[in-house]
């Protein structure tokens, strides 16, 4: 089991970011992902693991300011 | 023992009060401030009280200007942001409120950042003026800040920031503020500065827009990177930018920024 914004998801073998993403259908195409505090570059996202009992961070990014 | 007069240390003997002390150095005194807060009654002074006397609209020289302008400050907080230098990509309605409020605040040195020129439809959020229409928005916001506290030292640069850039601008700054309007700008900065300062501060402004919805703006923290809106809110038709939603979200990124360079308010 890993968290994705402290919500649980249940862990697949080989996960990537990508998968994660898919799995929790963000509403917004461009996001920030940090995987256990660290930083994934968004060209990074299908070839990142994502290990199980991760704490996955993912935020929007939103036009307006 | 020792109390600081308007900042200056000064000996006095114990149990003397506020009182004698106004009548004694500026009997004028009609605004009197004790450790940072507003003071009406009489009261002794303690060891290390810090007191401000000013007398209503009495203009001061720009050496006192320092002093009067932080005697609201909490005691001990102007000193650290005066030698902060911090970094705001974008001058709209999230950087131009942005760097007003830390320009109050008396930061050291802002960096600011901005290729466009002030138009009518910005007013509705930021932080220009008529007469300023058609300016550069680096200039026009340079003026402004120079009229509110001249102390602060403000650098420009009337550039499109991108990936080759960012690196020579806010290299000197200890905290970078996002403050770009578009989504895929907001990913290139947060994407250049994890990759070339992963651990230097990022404040992020993500979800403003509209009225009222109060509640649903928040700050979130992971590691260097802040992010203050509601994440959700994106600008597009039917969808406005207007100043008190976009003000809130943009004092956040300034508060967010002092508490980075203040470590927690111990008050709360």
């Amino acid at each position: 089991m890993l968290k994705v914004n402290g919500e649980p998801l249940k862990y697949a073998a080989g996960m990537t970011v990508s998968d994660v993403i898919q799995a929790k259908k963000f509403t917004f195409p461009l996001l920030i992902v940090k995987v256990d505090g660290v930083y994934v570059p968004r060209e990074s996202y299908s070839t990142t693991a994502v290990p199980d009992n991760s704490d996955v961070q993912v935020i929007h990014l939103v036009s307006g300011g | 023992m020792k109390i600081y007069l308007n900042e200056i240390p000064l000996e006095i003997e114990p149990e003397k009060s506020i009182a004698a002390l106004v009548s004694a150095y500026k009997p004028s005194a009609d605004v009197l401030i004790l450790n940072g807060f507003p003071v009406n009654s009489d009261r002794v002074l303690k060891e290390g009280d810090r007191l401000v006397l000013i007398k209503r609209g009495e203009i001061p020289t720009i050496e006192e200007l320092d002093v009067l302008m932080t005697a609201r400050h909490t005691p001990g907080v102007h000193q650290k942001l005066k030698s902060a230098s911090i970094g705001i990509a974008g001058c709209g309605g999230l950087g131009s409120n942005i760097a007003i409020a830390l320009a109050r605040v008396g930061v050291g040195c802002l960096v600011i950042v901005d290729f466009d020129v002030v138009e009518p439809s910005n007013l509705n959020r930021q932080q220009y003026f008529i007469d300023q229409i058609g300016m550069l928005k680096v200039d026009a916001l340079k003026i402004n800040l120079a009229r509110i506290n001249p102390a602060v030292k403000v650098q420009t640069q009337a550039i499109r920031l991108d990936a080759t850039n960012i690196a020579d601008v806010f290299k000197p700054t200890n905290v970078i503020v996002e403050a770009f309007d578009r989504a895929d700008q907001k990913a290139m900065l947060v994407d250049t500065v994890e990759s070339l300062f992963p651990d230097k501060p990022l404040v992020m402004g993500v979800g403003m827009a509209g009225y009222g919805g109060n509640n649903l703006l928040k700050s979130r923290s992971v590691g260097n990177l802040h992010v203050c809106g509601d994440e959700v809110s994106e600008a597009g038709f039917n969808f406005g930018l207007m100043a008190p939603r976009v003000g809130v979200v943009a004092c956040m990124q300034a508060n967010q920024v002092l508490e980075i360079l203040l470590g927690s308010d111990p008050n709360m």
